[in-house]
């Protein structure tokens, strides 16, 4: 097919649809929804055809070239054909799950335009080779974030998404000042065509406000607090769709064009990225480690996994950039399956406290399933994706750590280890998750749950699958999807001593005989007891344990108890901090405006004369 | 008559139209309840019409009575329409429309309404005017008939704090506009004459002398004082917000550009020369402004308040990029004015049809009006995004510009301040969404109801120039509208034989 219909199908075709949705009525819900899928499924597979036509420039050439070189160019190269599949993918998932999931809120018909325009407006953004385009695409993107964020009303909801449009838009404004200065050096302003080595004051400002945009977007420190803001006002289906899959590729897409592409990093830049990586997985970590509610617990740990993707492109090796692309797109799949997860609970309990939550594994076998599936994933639990592709960072770090000597090396190591303590962490704030929803005693305010619907378990079973897959035939995704982006061979790539399909087999057998060693237990009949305490019997409410008491002694600890307590009342938030510096400056200049005529007038005579003696002085 | 073509002669009919319809009104407002209406929108819409009309034309000169030059020095009065002041004409008047056809329901509860389309239509004559002249002295007439009709609209609502306002606002307008005659009357003692092309032949390259310096100083501190440049600026807080809706409008997105930036700038760029302290003064007087605006706008709680300083803010966006001097900075500039006259307008239609609707601009008051007026809060989100530099809307694209030529003329300090500013921007207008049409809906507002269809449809129109607007950077538009602005400042004195040899 044509390359520029194509490019033209997945950027206009959602963007027209949604439009067209705007004129339905909301009463007609299954009329939009049969139209946004259908679209949505055309505008997949076409990206599937721009995937498969291979790398092309695509630059309507009519379209007339505007001040600043700004010209309608495109480009399709493995990085971004890859993640327009993963973008048009993420959508078709979220749609699904929303018509089985999604209330009739009162802005139905506005919940699908600014998904359909999302997808639409992405999959420009991805493509733009020209960095007006990019910039163009990238607000219209931070704006939609903000009305699908704000798309339920209320004053928590309204107040959350202003909070996300000022930190992800304000990076974007960022972004457009290292444009400037990036066109300013290089007189370009097309994507392809620039590289620039960072290497001075300047250029390190331009890399710097430039990456910036990326963090904000993916949810790295220290932009990331507007995903555990939205975490509990923003429905489960825009929380699945942008700060767990869709944001986090554009984000990671913008970051690994930059360091690919844009910017040629030396060791301090890439340095700086690695030590942000390792922070934010730790940091990210204990603070989900602590949450009670399921949705804020996700997002913090969205956040963590964005680190293993920074630390990995930080390191600049290929098999790190691999690695990070790997593990941006494996996160997308199981975040979503999980926040979906979440939202599954969620409609059919009433609540995602995970204290008032249990014994769900009895209701919802499949949500159970593919729940544990992906917790597994994201704790990096061999052979599902999850660790495939923290593997691979984890070889990029060895890698660079050995090869480094001095405190650099030593430092290295220990963003190693923090990586995989973050892990280990991950691990136990799943185990968490798991046990509160699904294994634990059920609450007994918890009555007639209801398995949900198909098309509501189909997407979760389709994301859990492919969680399997992919950390299975790892070889797969990496040949197909990832390798070329580098331009080299999968070949080339050295993966240590993991052999995931081996492996897999032997987790099976000793699954088996685990399953054996069961089944051999239960045949033998044991006696059960009612719990008793001094000869009391208690009642089944009191026996519970719910997972949130799990790690309550991390928090007491003295030296977290104060980071805690100040993490939880917003101390490290770049936007409260900003906060009040505003507050503090707007503060000052208000008091000199008393309102009085005559010192008014003061000002003016002292301006005058303050602007003579100047131009005197300056003569 | 030096120009073979008849254009010329419509220079006069935007300044006599306007002044003819304003008393024509008086005349005829007992007749009809409709009267006042029908003639100030007609007015408005032929004026319109004729400033459309006089796009893609060379520089135009008309000369008052038929009065020819006596060995190429003028003695009559001049109408001069170039580039620059064709866009101001765009402004003035489509923006002039815009907000008539608003007042038409808005003004309703008010009791005067002939008079305040007379008044209405006086500011329109002194601003198209101050424009169109040629003439130093008509620029200080005309620009009094402008400032007196908004003194009298600041006061149209007669409550205490209106009055107030119009107070503190005739006080300081009438200091700026002394010191402006104050130039005027050096200017006249050095050159013998007061024809801006003459003054500009007789001066030639006398810029950094003394007296012309402190002539300099004098119209930056009046039109600076008009403009709104900190420290000229704290009139404009209590004024602006206390006028009518669709005159805040009026003010805010037309009044302190045409006489206040646009007179400043032409005198400066084409009749004296611009000298680099002079230019540099500028750039940091807005860089204040904007900084200073816009963190004074950040503490705001009332709706009109908060745009008021946001208007001294974007003030000193336009001045920032038109002092660059570079013809990047001067588009970003000029754009950016044409931009901030659509968008920040909106705004206040907005904060006018919120107080038409639920009696209240107090943000703290307000709550969830997205839900009971989605017409005014769909339009107020698309005025919020582009003040606040978003794409698509038209505050992105100048912006944009203006931070590029900031950075292309090694200002790196400026533009950074710029992205702060429009950072903050950005913040500010994020609170008003927040807060006044996002969120809960306030039980006192339960029962309101969407604005009539008047302001409905001014609202949606500026709305849809605001996301379209972009467009005109392009080439087709952009030598249409911009270029022919920009190049006026670019040619610098080059303006004086222009207009001299016509």
């Amino acid at each position: 097919m044509d390359i520029y219909l194509l490019v033209k199908t997945v950027i206009l075709l959602p963007a027209i649809g949604g439009i067209i949705c705007l004129f339905i009525p909301n009463r007609k819900r299954r009329l939009i929804e049969i139209i946004t899928l259908t679209l949505i499924i055309i505008n997949l597979i076409a990206a599937v055809n721009i995937f498969l036509t291979g790398n092309q420039r695509v630059v309507f050439e009519r379209f007339p070239v505007a001040v600043m070189d700004m010209q309608l160019d495109f480009i399709v190269d493995a990085l971004c054909a890859f993640v327009l599949i993963g973008i048009s993918f993420f959508g078709v998932v979220i749609i699904v799950y929303s018509i089985g999931w999604l209330e009739n809120i009162p802005r139905l018909k506005e919940y699908y335009t600014y998904i359909l325009f999302t997808i639409g407006m992405s999959s420009g953004a991805v493509l733009a080779n020209n960095f007006i385009v990019m910039l163009f695409f990238f607000g219209i993107i931070a704006l939609l974030l903000y009305l699908l964020v704000g798309i339920n009303n209320g004053d928590a909801a309204s107040a959350a998404s202003k909070k996300t449009l000022i930190i992800v838009g304000s990076t974007d404004v960022l972004m457009i000042i290292g444009v400037c200065i990036v066109y300013y050096l290089s007189k370009n302003m097309t994507i392809s065509e620039v590289s620039i080595p960072v290497n001075g004051i300047l250029t390190g400002f331009a890399f710097i406000f430039m990456i910036s945009a990326a963090f904000a977007k993916a949810g790295a420190m220290p932009f990331h607090t507007w995903i555990p803001s939205i975490a509990e006002t923003a429905p489960v289906s825009v929380l699945a769709f942008l700060p767990a899959s869709l944001d986090k590729l554009l984000g990671i897409y913008l970051l690994a064009r930059l360091v690919l592409n844009v910017f040629v990093i030396g060791t301090k830049m890439g340095f700086l990225l690695m030590f942000i990586g390792a922070f934010t997985i730790v940091s990210a970590v204990m603070m989900a480690l602590v949450q009670r509610n399921l949705k804020k617990l996700l997002s913090f740990c969205a956040i963590s996994q964005v680190g293993y993707m920074v630390l990995g492109i930080g390191t600049g090796t290929p098999i790190g950039i691999v690695g990070g692309l790997f593990h941006m797109i494996n996160h997308a799949i199981y975040k979503s399956c999980l926040f979906l997860c979440g939202g599954a609970v969620e409609k059919e309990t009433g609540t995602s406290e995970l204290e008032k939550l249990g014994g769900l594994v009895h209701f919802m076998p499949v949500v159970c399933i593919t729940c544990t599936i992906a917790a597994l994933s994201v704790s990096g639990v061999p052979p599902f994706n999850g660790f495939a592709s923290k593997w691979l960072v984890y070889q990029a770090v060895i890698t660079k750590a050995t090869a480094t000597t001095g405190i650099k090396g030593a430092l290295l190591w220990l963003f190693l280890v923090a990586a995989m303590f973050g892990s280990a962490l991950t691990l136990a704030s799943f185990v968490k998750v798991l046990h509160s929803l699904f294994f634990s005693k059920k609450p007994s305010g918890l009555n007639d749950i209801k398995s949900p619907n198909w098309f509501i378990k189909i997407p979760l079973i389709i994301l859990a699958l492919l969680c399997v897959f992919f950390g299975i035939f790892m070889w797969f995704p990496l040949k197909v999807f990832i390798a070329p982006v580098l331009g080299g061979d999968f070949i080339y790539f050295d993966f240590g001593l993991w052999r995931p399909v081996r492996a897999t087999v032997l987790i099976l057998i000793s699954l088996g005989a685990g399953f054996l060693i069961y089944l051999f237990r239960y045949v033998r009949t044991l006696e059960v007891k009612d719990v008793f305490v001094g000869g009391e019997t208690l009642d089944e409410e009191s026996i519970r344990i719910p997972g949130t008491h799990f790690y309550g002694p991390i928090k007491s600890l003295s030296f977290l108890k104060g980071l805690y307590d100040r993490a939880e009342n917003g101390y490290f938030d770049i936007y409260n901090i900003g906060k009040n510096i505003a507050s503090n400056i707007s503060g000052a200049l208000s008091i000199i405006h008393t309102g009085i005529l005559s010192t008014y007038l003061l000002w003016i005579l002292a301006g005058l004369v303050v602007l003579l003696l100047i131009s005197k002085l300056a003569d | 008559m030096g120009s073979s073509s008849i254009t010329q002669y419509l220079l006069p009919v935007l300044v006599v139209l306007p002044l003819g319809g304003a008393l024509l009104i008086q005349l005829l407002k007992k007749v009809s309840k409709l009267i006042s209406d029908i003639i100030a929108n007609f007015i408005l819409v032929v004026l319109v019409v004729l400033v459309f009309s006089l796009l893609n034309n060379p520089v135009l000169v008309y000369k008052v009575g038929g009065w020819m030059p006596v060995k190429g020095i003028p003695v009559g009065i001049y109408l001069v329409l170039d580039g620059l002041s064709l866009l101001l004409l765009i402004i003035i008047n489509m923006i002039g429309l815009i907000s008539l056809i608003f007042s038409i329901s808005y003004m309703n509860k008010f009791t005067n309404k002939p008079l305040y389309y007379t008044l209405f239509l006086l500011m329109i004559t002194g601003m198209n005017g101050v424009v169109l002249s040629g003439d130093l002295f008509n620029i200080y007439v005309f620009l009094e008939v402008a400032a007196i009709a908004s003194y009298s609209l600041v006061a149209f609502g007669t409550e205490a704090d209106e009055l107030e306002a119009s107070f503190k606002y005739q006080v300081m307008g009438t200091v700026a506009s002394a010191f402006i005659l104050l130039g005027i009357i050096i200017i006249y003692s050095i050159t013998g004459t007061l024809n801006l092309a003459d003054i500009g032949r007789v001066l030639k390259d006398k810029a950094t002398e003394t007296p012309l310096i402190l002539t300099g100083i004098l119209f930056l501190v009046g039109f600076g004082l008009k403009g709104a440049m900190m420290p000229f600026h704290a009139w404009l807080p209590d004024a602006h917000p206390s006028a009518p809706a669709p005159i805040s409008a009026m003010l805010s997105g037309v009044l302190i550009k045409a006489i206040g930036i646009y007179v400043l700038v032409r005198i400066m760029f084409n009749v004296i020369g611009v000298t680099p302290i002079f230019s540099n003064m500028m750039l940091y007087i807005s860089a204040i402004s904007m900084t200073a605006g816009v963190f004074l706008a950040f503490a705001q709680w009332d709706f009109k308040r908060l745009l008021a300083y946001h208007s001294i803010s974007q003030m000193g966006y336009v001045m920032l990029g038109i002092w660059l001097m570079t013809p990047l900075g001067i588009l970003g500039g000029l754009f950016h004015m044409l931009n901030h006259s659509v968008f920040k307008s909106l705004l206040f239609l907005n904060s006018g049809a919120v107080v038409y609707g639920t009696g209240s601009r107090q943000l703290k008051r307000l709550g969830g009006l997205n839900q009971k007026m989605p017409v005014t809060g769909g339009t107020s989100l698309i005025a919020s995004m582009s003040i606040a530099g978003l794409p698509p809307f038209n505050g992105f694209w100048s912006k944009l510009i203006i931070i590029m030529a900031c950075i292309q003329s090694h200002h790196f300090f400026l533009a950074a301040l710029a992205v702060l500013v429009s950072i903050m921007t950005l913040v500010s207008f994020l609170k008003v969404q927040r807060y006044a049409f996002f969120g809960e809906l306030k039980q006192a507002s339960k029962d309101i109801k969407e604005v009539p269809f008047a302001m409905c449809f001014s609202m949606i129109l500026l709305a849809f120039l605001c996301t379209t607007m972009g467009v005109l950077l392009f080439p087709g538009a952009k030598e249409l509208f911009i270029d022919p602005a920009v190049n006026v400042l670019l040619n610098g004195k080059g303006y004086i034989s222009l207009v001299l040899s016509r």
